[in-house]
C-alpha cells in the first residue's frame, strides 16, 4: 500500500490530466478519438476516490502479493463422456436417447468408412492410387459431430474427416472418383487423394496446408450471421494444426466478431511423428479457449454420444447467441499418418493395439447396440459382407474409368480463361500432336 | 476528388449496391489511417464496416471465408509492406480455391486493398511495392491505379470481378492526386493497359505513381531530343495486357519499363522477357528497365533510390543512341 501512496504523491501535480486521459480512453469506441470532453467524463465516472484499476485492457482487481499463475497440466480440463469403454451409459440423464434408426446410421457410417479405408489403403500399396489417409480410430469424432449438425451447416475440414461426408451420404463412387482422379471426380482430378469437396453437402473442398481453413471458417460464419441463415459453421482441425498462426487468428477473430462457429479439434495424440508432448506444453487445446474468450469443452472423442451431445448443445447456442464454441475431442490415431508413413518408427505396436482393442469408437457403439438388442452377430456378419461388396463394386468401377481430358489442366484458374493461358493450352495441344506417344493419353478422355 | 476520396466513393457505391458487401481490416471503423473508409460505418452499420484484430493472415483468411460463403469481402491490409503474413492465404488458398475444387467453390468475391509504394519518408516498411511476388501466382488479379478516376473504376471492377483481386493504392497520391471523379459507379476493365499518349520512337511502360514520372520523361524527350514516346499505363499486373504492349513495341522498336520495386525479379523482367520473345525482330535496342536498386527501401537515401525522371531520361537517351 505504501508503494501505491508514494506513487500517487509523485504523480500528483499532473494527476488530474492523467486521470481524465485514462477515462477518455476507457469508453469503448472512443479509442484514438477525442469524442467526449474529458472534464465532463471525469465528473460522470469518477465519483469516488476508490483506487480501482482504470485500464482499458483488462477487467480485474489489484493484488498486492507477487503471485504467478501456475498452468495446471496435471489435472487438466475434464473429459466429458456418456458411455464407458464397454458401451454402457454412465449417467442415464446424459443419454441422448436417439432412436434405433439413427444409432444404426452412426454404426453403419463408421463401419462403412472403416471398410472403405481398408480397401483404399490397400489399393495405394498396390500402386492403383497414389496416396491415401485412413481415419482409423477417429470415426466417432466425425459421425457424432456430423449427426448433431443440420445438413446445411457448412463444414471446413482438415483432411481426416471423411466420416462427416460419409454420414451425409456422399456416395462411395465419388469418394473413389476423387482418389482415382477419374472423369467422375467433381474436383476434376486436380488434387491428391482424400481432398474431397461437395457443394450439395456443404463440405468445403479440403486443401493440404494445415489450419488455413480456420480463419476461413470464421469468415463464412460471419457471413451466415449477417444473412440470418440460422446456420452454424463447423471447423475441424488436429492438435498439430492448432499450433499454426492461422489457428490463433481464427480463434481471436471468432470471439471478437461474435461468429456462430464450432471449432472442433481432433486431438489424436500425433502430428505425423510428433507426439503431443512436443506439440504443446499447456493443457491441450481446450485450455486455450478461455484465453480467447471462447466457451470450451473437452470430450471423449471415442464416445460417439459424448461427441454428439457436446456438438448438439454447442450448435444450439452458437446459433442462438452468435458466439463461437471450442470442442476438443480426445481420441487416438490408430493408423499411420498416411500411406507415406510407417508409424512403427516412432511408436510401439502395443500402444496402437491398446486403442484398437480396448477403446475404439466402433466397438464401444457396437456394445451399446448389442446391449439394446438393436444388433446381433448375424446382422454384423451380413453387414460386413454387404458393406465390403458395396465398396468393392465402387472400387472396381472407379478403376475402370478414364481420367479427365488434359484440357482440364487449364480451366478454373480464373472464372474466365486468360488470353495468355489459352495460348499455353494451345501450345500443349500442338505438342501432343507431335509427341503424344510419350504421354499416357490412352488413360485420358479424348 | 483526391485518391482516398475516390476510394471511399467506390466503397460507398459497392456497399449501396451489394447488401452482402462488408469492409474490414485494422482501423477501418473510424475511417482508416488514410481516411479511405471515412463515414462508411455510420452510413452502413457496424456489422458491415468493422475492425478486426491486428492479424493480416486472419484478415485475408476471414475474407476468403466470407467470399466462399457467397458474400462480398473487401479486406484492407494497412500497408502493402505487411501483406506477407497473409501470403500463404493469398497464394495457397485464395488463388487456388476454384481450381483445386473443380469449380465447386471459389472466393471470387474477395478484394484485398492495400496502400502501396514510396511516400517520401516511408523507408523499409511503409514504401514497398510487392506486386512481383504476386505476379507469380496464377489465380489472383493484381491491379494498380495511377489516379483517382482510374482508382474508382478499377476498384469497382475488382470488387465485381469473379476472381480474388489485390488492389494496390499508391499512398503518395492519396491527397496529392486530385481530379474530376463521377459520384455514380462506373467500371474500368481489368487486364487492359491504357495508351495515354501515342508515339512512334519509344514505348514507355509503368503503373501507379511511376506513370506520372514517365509522362514527364516523354515531355522531356520531346523537348530535348525530339523523340516521340508512346506512354502506357499497364493498370493490371496479372493477367497483363501483352497485346497492347507488344503492338506498341512492334511500332516503336524500343521499350523502357520503370517501377519502384527492386530490379531483380521485378515485374519489368516478365514484360521484358515476353516482349523480346514476341517482338525480337522489331527491337532496335535492348529493352531498358529503370527500377529501384536491389536493396531494401531506404529512409534517408530515398531521393537516390527511386527511379526518377532523370534516370528514366538517361536510359531513354542511351536507347535512342544505341
Amino acid at each position: 500500500m505504501a508503494v501505491v501512496v508514494a506513487a500517487a504523491r509523485f504523480w500528483g501535480p499532473s494527476r488530474g490530466l492523467g486521470q481524465a486521459a485514462l477515462l477518455a480512453l476507457r469508453r469503448p469506441g472512443a479509442r484514438g478519438l477525442a469524442r467526449s470532453h474529458p472534464h465532463r467524463q471525469q465528473q460522470q465516472q469518477f465519483s469516488s476516490l476508490e483506487d480501482k484499476p482504470q485500464f482499458p485492457g483488462a477487467s480485474a482487481e489489484f493484488i498486492d502479493k507477487l503471485e504467478f499463475i501456475q498452468p495446471n497440466v496435471i489435472s487438466g480440463i475434464p473429459i466429458y463422456r456418456v458411455m464407458d469403454r464397454q458401451g454402457q451409459i454412465i449417467n442415464p440423464s446424459e443419454d441422448p436417447q436417439l432412436p434405433q434408426e439413427q444409432v444404426l446410421k452412426f454404426y453403419k457410417s463408421m463401419t462403412l468408412l472403416n471398410t472403405m479405408d481398408r480397401i483404399l489403403y490397400e489399393s495405394q500399396r498396390q500402386g492403383r492410387i497414389s496416396f491415401y489417409m485412413t481415419n482409423y480410430g477417429e470415426e466417432g469424432t466425425h459421425v457424432g459431430s456430423a449427426a448433431a449438425l443440420d445438413n446445411t451447416d457448412l463444414v471446413f475440414g482438415q483432411y481426416r474427416e471423411a466420416g462427416v461426408l460419409m454420414y451425409r451420404d456422399y456416395p462411395l463412387e465419388l469418394f473413389m472418383a476423387q482418389c482415382y482422379g477419374n472423369v467422375s471426380d467433381p474436383g476434376k482430378g486436380r488434387q491428391m487423394p482424400v481432398h474431397y469437396g461437395c457443394k450439395e453437402r456443404h463440405f468445403v473442398t479440403i486443401s493440404s496446408p494445415l489450419a488455413t481453413q480456420i480463419p476461413q471458417a470464421v469468415g463464412a460464419a460471419y457471413a451466415a450471421k449477417r444473412a440470418n441463415a440460422n446456420r452454424v459453421v463447423i471447423c475441424y482441425f488436429g492438435e498439430g494444426a492448432a499450433s499454426e498462426g492461422d489457428a490463433h487468428a481464427g480463434f481471436n477473430f471468432a470471439a471478437t466478431l461474435e461468429c456462430p462457429i464450432i471449432f472442433f479439434c481432433r486431438n489424436n495424440g500425433y502430428a505425423i511423428s510428433t507426439p503431443t508432448s512436443e506439440q504443446y506444453r499447456g493443457d491441450g487445446i481446450a485450455a486455450r479457449g478461455p484465453g480467447y474468450g471462447l466457451i470450451s469443452i473437452r470430450v471423449d472423442g471415442n464416445d460417439v454420444f459424448a461427441v454428439y451431445n457436446a456438438t448438439k448443445e454447442a450448435r444450439r447456442r452458437a446459433v442462438a447467441e452468435n458466439q463461437p464454441f471450442l470442442i476438443e475431442a480426445m481420441t487416438y490415431r490408430i493408423g499411420h499418418h498416411s500411406t507415406s508413413d510407417d508409424s512403427s518408427a516412432y511408436r510401439s505396436v502395443d500402444e496402437v493395439n491398446y486403442w484398437d482393442k480396448q477403446d475404439h469408437p466402433i466397438s464401444r457403439l457396437r456394445r451399446y447396440l448389442l446391449g439394446r438388442g438393436w444388433w446381433d452377430d448375424e446382422q454384423e456378419k451380413a453387414w460386413r459382407k454387404q458393406s465390403r461388396k458395396r465398396v468393392m463394386e465402387a472400387f472396381e468401377q472407379a478403376e475402370r474409368k478414364l481420367k479427365p481430358n488434359p484440357n482440364l489442366l487449364f480451366s478454373d484458374v480464373y472464372q474466365e480463361m486468360p488470353v495468355q493461358l489459352r495460348k499455353q493450352q494451345e501450345s500443349l495441344s500442338r505438342h501432343l500432336q507431335t509427341y503424344g506417344e510419350h504421354y499416357p493419353l490412352d488413360h485420358f478422355e479424348k | 476528388m483526391n485518391l482516398f476520396q475516390s476510394i471511399t466513393s467506390a466503397l460507398d457505391n459497392s456497399l449501396a449496391k451489394d447488401p452482402t458487401a462488408v469492409i474490414f481490416g485494422e482501423d477501418v471503423a473510424f475511417g482508416g489511417v488514410f481516411r479511405c473508409t471515412v463515414g462508411l460505418r455510420d452510413k452502413y452499420g457496424k456489422d458491415r464496416v468493422f475492425n478486426t484484430p491486428l492479424c493480416e493472415q486472419g484478415i485475408v483468411g476471414f475474407g476468403i471465408g466470407i467470399a466462399v460463403a457467397g458474400a462480398t469481402a473487401i479486406a484492407e491490409i494497412q500497408f502493402a509492406d505487411y501483406i506477407f503474413p497473409a501470403f500463404d492465404q493469398i497464394v495457397n488458398e485464395a488463388a487456388k480455391y476454384r481450381y483445386r475444387s473443380g469449380d465447386l467453390f471459389n472466393c471470387g468475391s474477395l478484394t484485398i486493398r492495400s496502400p502501396w509504394g514510396c511516400v517520401g519518408h516511408g523507408a523499409l516498411y511503409h514504401s514497398q511495392s510487392p506486386e512481383a511476388f504476386f505476379a507469380h501466382c496464377p489465380g489472383i488479379k493484381v491491379v494498380i491505379p495511377r489516379s483517382p478516376f482510374q482508382a474508382k473504376g478499377l476498384l469497382l471492377s475488382c470488387i465485381e470481378d469473379k476472381n480474388p483481386c489485390i488492389f494496390f493504392e499508391p499512398k503518395i497520391l492519396y491527397r496529392a492526386a486530385v481530379e474530376q471523379v463521377p459520384i455514380e459507379p462506373y467500371n474500368i476493365p481489368l487486364s487492359q493497359a491504357e495508351v495515354l499518349q501515342e508515339g512512334s520512337d519509344v514505348t514507355l511502360v509503368a503503373w501507379g505513381t511511376q506513370v506520372h514520372v514517365i509522362r514527364e520523361v516523354a515531355s522531356m524527350a520531346k523537348e530535348k531530343l525530339g523523340v516521340s514516346c508512346e506512354v502506357i499505363d499497364l493498370r493490371t499486373i496479372i493477367p497483363w495486357d501483352v497485346d497492347t504492349v507488344c503492338k506498341s513495341v512492334i511500332k516503336t522498336g524500343r521499350l523502357l519499363i520503370s517501377h519502384e520495386a527492386p530490379l531483380t525479379g521485378g515485374f519489368a523482367s516478365e514484360i521484358s522477357s515476353t516482349v523480346q520473345e514476341e517482338c525480337f525482330l522489331n527491337l532496335e535496342a535492348p529493352i531498358s528497365r529503370v527500377c529501384g536498386y536491389d536493396t531494401p527501401f531506404p529512409h534517408i537515401f530515398e531521393p537516390f533510390y527511386i527511379p526518377d525522371k532523370w534516370k528514366c531520361y538517361d536510359a531513354l537517351r542511351k536507347m535512342i543512341n544505341y
